[in-house]
C-alpha cells in the first residue's frame, strides 16, 4: 500500500511503529500547513525553520501518546503551538512587555480597509512584524481560537493581560494597514 | 472607534485569510528532523557498558584477590571422601595443619624439657607430620605472611603425649599415629598434646572441619565417622532457584519536550527517601554449563517507586492575577509558576536470562559474578516493553544438603526511559539493591 494514499489513521499507525517511510510520508503530507503555522508564530523565517524542525521531531516522538488518532491534524497544530510558545518564553523569560494601560484607545477605526486585498504571504508578514507578545496573543486567539483563559494559561499571564495584549495588536495591525496605504475595511 | 462587531468581522476575516495559511519549509528540513527523531542514546549506552565492565573486573580481581589469601586449608580431608564446594580448591596438603600462630598461646610445661617449635621454620606443604616425636605443628595462615607470624608454645613432656597417643589408639583402634594424612589424625594428635585447647578454640585458630560438620564434633572422630557425616551434594546440573531482591533507585529525569510548560526545580525522594525504593522477584532454573560457567533463566515481576515534584512555568514578573475580595478590597497576586507533586508505582514482568562465573571458594561461601539481560515491559501504569542490563557479585553456601542460599548485590541499567503521561518527566531508573535467592 502506498503510504501517500494512506489515510491519516493508517499513516499515524505506521509512525508509531517508527516506520520511516510512513514518516516521510506524514512530513510531506502536513509539511505546509504547519509550516504556515510556523512562519505565524515566529518573528522571522529562520526561526520558523527552527520552530518547524523543533515541532516535527516533537511531533515524531510523542505520536505514540496521541489519544484521539482521528484528530491528527489539530494534535499536530498543537504540538506545535506548544512549540512555539516554548520558543517565546525561552526567548523572553527575562523580558517584561505587558502592561495594563488601556490598550484599545490605541486602536483606530478610521481607516478600516479591506484585508482581502493583501495576499496570504503578506499578512503573515504583518503578523510577524507585531511585537512578540501581541503575535502570540494575535494568533493564538484570532487564527487558533483559544479564548483569553487559556492564553493566559499557556503564556503565563493574566487574562487582563492577554486582552491587553489583543487590542494592542489589533490596533497595531491597522495601523500597518494605514501604512500600506489600505484606507478602508470593507467585510464581504 | 471600532464596535465589538467589527472587531469581530475583522478577526474573522484574518481567520479566514491565515487558518489554513501554508508555507514550504527547507528542502533540508526532512532530513534534519528524521535526523533528530532517534534518541542519541549509542554514547550513552556505551558509557554504561564500559562502567559495567569495569565494575565486573574490579570485582574479579577484588575477589581472587581476596581468596587468594583467604584459601589455605581444604574445606575438609580428602580421605573423607565428601567434595569441596567450588571447583578451583586448592589442592590438599595431606599433612599440613592450619591454625593460628597469633592466638596460640604458649603453654607453660609444669615440668620436662620445653621445645619451643618454630612453627615457621617448617614449609608447611612439604612438611609432614608423620611422627609424634616430630613434636611441631605447622599451619600457613597466609602464603604471604605466615613465616613472620609464627609462634611457640611449649610442649607437654613426652611421656604425657605417649599416654595420650596409647589412650587414643586403645580408643580407636584404627587410628595410626604415623599416618596423618588425614585431618583426623592431626586433630587428635593436637588434641592429645594441647589438651586445654577446645574445639572451638582450635577453629578460632584457624583449624578448618569438614565444612558441615557440627561445630561441636569430637575432634578425634575416625575416619568412618566422617564418612558417615551428612555429605554435601555436588552442584548439579541443573537446579531451581527463587530470589528476592530489595533494591533501591538512581533515576535519570528528563521533562518532555512538547508540553506546552517550562520544568524546572525537579526534585527526587532524598537520598534515602522511602519514595525511591522496589523489589524485585525472579523465580528460574539454572544450568552449569561447565565447571565454572553457569546459565540461569527466569521470570522475573518487579516493581518501582517513583516520586518527584517539580515546578511548572516560569512566569514573567508583571503577571499579577487581580482578584475582587469585596467592594473595598482588591487582591493582587503574583503569578508564580506551579509546585506539582507526582508520585507513580512501575510493575514490570519480563524474562532474565544470566551468565554465571564462578570465582572459586572462601573459606564458607563460594563466590562468584553474573552479567545478564532482562527483557520483557512495563505492565502498569503504563505499557510499554523495556529491558534492564544487569551485573552482581553474589557469594553462596550450602544450607542443607542441596538447598544453597545466595547473597548478591546487583545493579540494573534500564534501557529504556519511562513516563506515565501523568507526569511531565520521563525517567530512566538505574536499581542497585540485595538479592537473597535459594537454590535447590
Amino acid at each position: 500500500m502506498a503510504y501517500s494514499t494512506m489515510t491519516d489513521l493508517d499513516l499515524l499507525r505506521a509512525c508509531q511503529r517508527n516506520d520511516p517511510r510512513a514518516q516521510t510520508a506524514l512530513y510531506h503530507r502536513f509539511r505546509g500547513r504547519l509550516m504556515g503555522l510556523c512562519r505565524r508564530y515566529a518573528r522571522s523565517r529562520p526561526e520558523a525553520e527552527d520552530m518547524f524542525q523543533e515541532g516535527f521531531i516533537r511531533i515524531f516522538q510523542q505520536l505514540h501518546t496521541i489519544e484521539q488518532p482521528d484528530r491528527l491534524l489539530p494534535w499536530m497544530k498543537r504540538v506545535m503551538v506548544n512549540t512555539a510558545i516554548n520558543i517565546y518564553h525561552k526567548n523572553h523569560r527575562l523580558q517584561a512587555e505587558t502592561d495594563y494601560e488601556a490598550a484599545q484607545d490605541i486602536g483606530t477605526d478610521d481607516h478600516l480597509e479591506t484585508l482581502a486585498r493583501l495576499s496570504a504571504d503578506e499578512l503573515v508578514v504583518l503578523v510577524q512584524d507585531l511585537p512578540d507578545g501581541y503575535r502570540m496573543v494575535f494568533n493564538l486567539h484570532v487564527v487558533d481560537g483559544f479564548n483569553h483563559p487559556e492564553i493566559a494559561q499557556m503564556l503565563g499571564i493574566s487574562e487582563g493581560t492577554s486582552k491587553s495584549q489583543l487590542a494592542r495588536a489589533r490596533a497595531a495591525l491597522k495601523e500597518k494597514l494605514k501604512k500600506l496605504g489600505i484606507v478602508r475595511y470593507e467585510h464581504s | 472607534m471600532n464596535t465589538p462587531e467589527d472587531e469581530q468581522a475583522w478577526d474573522d476575516l484574518f481567520r479566514q485569510r491565515l487558518e489554513n495559511y501554508e508555507a514550504e519549509p527547507a528542502a533540508d528540513a526532512l532530513s534534519r528532523i528524521l535526523a533528530g527523531t532517534p534518541k542519541p542514546t549509542r554514547m550513552n549506552r556505551g558509557r554504561v557498558a564500559g562502567r559495567v565492565a569495569v565494575a565486573l573486573l574490579l570485582l574479579v580481581g577484588a575477589s581472587w584477590w581476596i581468596l587468594d589469601r583467604w584459601t589455605t586449608l581444604p574445606e575438609k580431608p580428602t580421605a573423607a571422601g565428601i567434595s569441596p564446594v567450588g571447583a578451583t580448591r586448592k589442592p590438599a596438603a595431606p599433612s599440613t595443619m592450619a591454625t593460628s600462630p597469633k592466638t596460640l598461646s604458649p603453654i607453660p610445661s609444669p615440668a620436662g624439657p620445653e621445645q619451643s617449635v618454630a612453627v615457621g621454620t617448617i614449609a608447611p606443604r612439604q612438611k609432614t607430620v608423620t611422627e609424634p616425636a616430630q613434636k611441631t605443628f605447622s599451619y600457613r595462615p597466609s602464603e604471604t605472611s605466615w613465616q613472620t607470624q609464627a609462634a611457640t608454645y611449649q610442649r607437654p613432656t613426652p611421656t604425657t603425649y605417649y599416654e595420650n597417643v596409647q589412650a587414643a589408639r586403645s580408643a580407636y583402634p584404627g587410628w595410626d599415629d604415623t599416618s596423618s594424612t588425614d585431618m583426623v589424625s592431626v586433630l587428635t594428635e593436637v588434641a592429645s598434646i594441647a589438651e586445654p585447647m577446645q574445639v572451638n578454640r582450635l577453629q578460632h585458630l584457624g583449624l578448618r572441619w569438614p565444612q558441615f560438620a557440627s561445630p561441636t564434633l569430637p575432634i578425634n572422630l575416625q575416619q568412618s565417622d566422617i564418612d558417615a557425616l551428612p555429605s554435601v551434594s555436588r552442584r548439579r546440573q541443573s537446579s531451581l532457584y527463587a530470589s528476592v531482591m530489595a533494591l533501591y533507585s538512581y533515576r535519570r529525569i528528563s521533562p518532555n519536550t512538547n508540553d506546552e510548560v517550562y520544568i524546572r526545580q525537579i526534585q527526587s525522594g532524598r537520598t534515602f527517601s522511602s519514595d525511591r525504593i522496589g523489589s524485585r522477584i525472579q523465580i528460574g532454573k539454572e544450568w552449569r554449563l561447565t565447571q565454572r560457567l553457569g546459565l540461569r533463566t527466569g521470570l522475573t515481576y518487579g516493581q518501582l517507586r517513583t516520586s518527584m515534584r517539580y515546578r511548572l512555568q516560569t512566569l514573567f514578573t508583571d503577571s499579577t492575577q487581580v482578584n475582587w475580595v469585596n467592594d473595598q478590597t482588591v487582591r493582587i497576586t503574583p503569578m508564580t509558576d506551579r509546585p506539582l507533586s507526582v508520585a507513580s508505582r512501575y510493575h514490570f514482568v519480563g524474562l532474565n536470562t544470566d551468565l554465571i562465573v564462578s570465582l572459586g571458594n572462601g573459606r564458607l561461601w563460594s563466590h562468584y559474578v553474573t552479567a545478564g539481560v532482562t527483557v520483557g515491559g512495563y505492565v502498569a501504569p503504563v505499557r510499554r516493553q523495556s529491558a534492564f542490563l544487569q551485573a552482581s557479585y553474589g557469594i553462596e553456601r550450602p544450607l542443607t544438603s542441596d538447598l544453597w542460599l545466595r547473597i548478591e548485590p546487583s545493579v540494573q541499567y534500564s534501557l529504556n526511559a519511562i513516563s506515565d503521561r501523568r507526569n511531565l518527566c520521563k525517567i530512566r531508573p538505574y536499581t542497585y539493591g540485595l538479592s537473597i535467592s535459594f537454590r535447590k
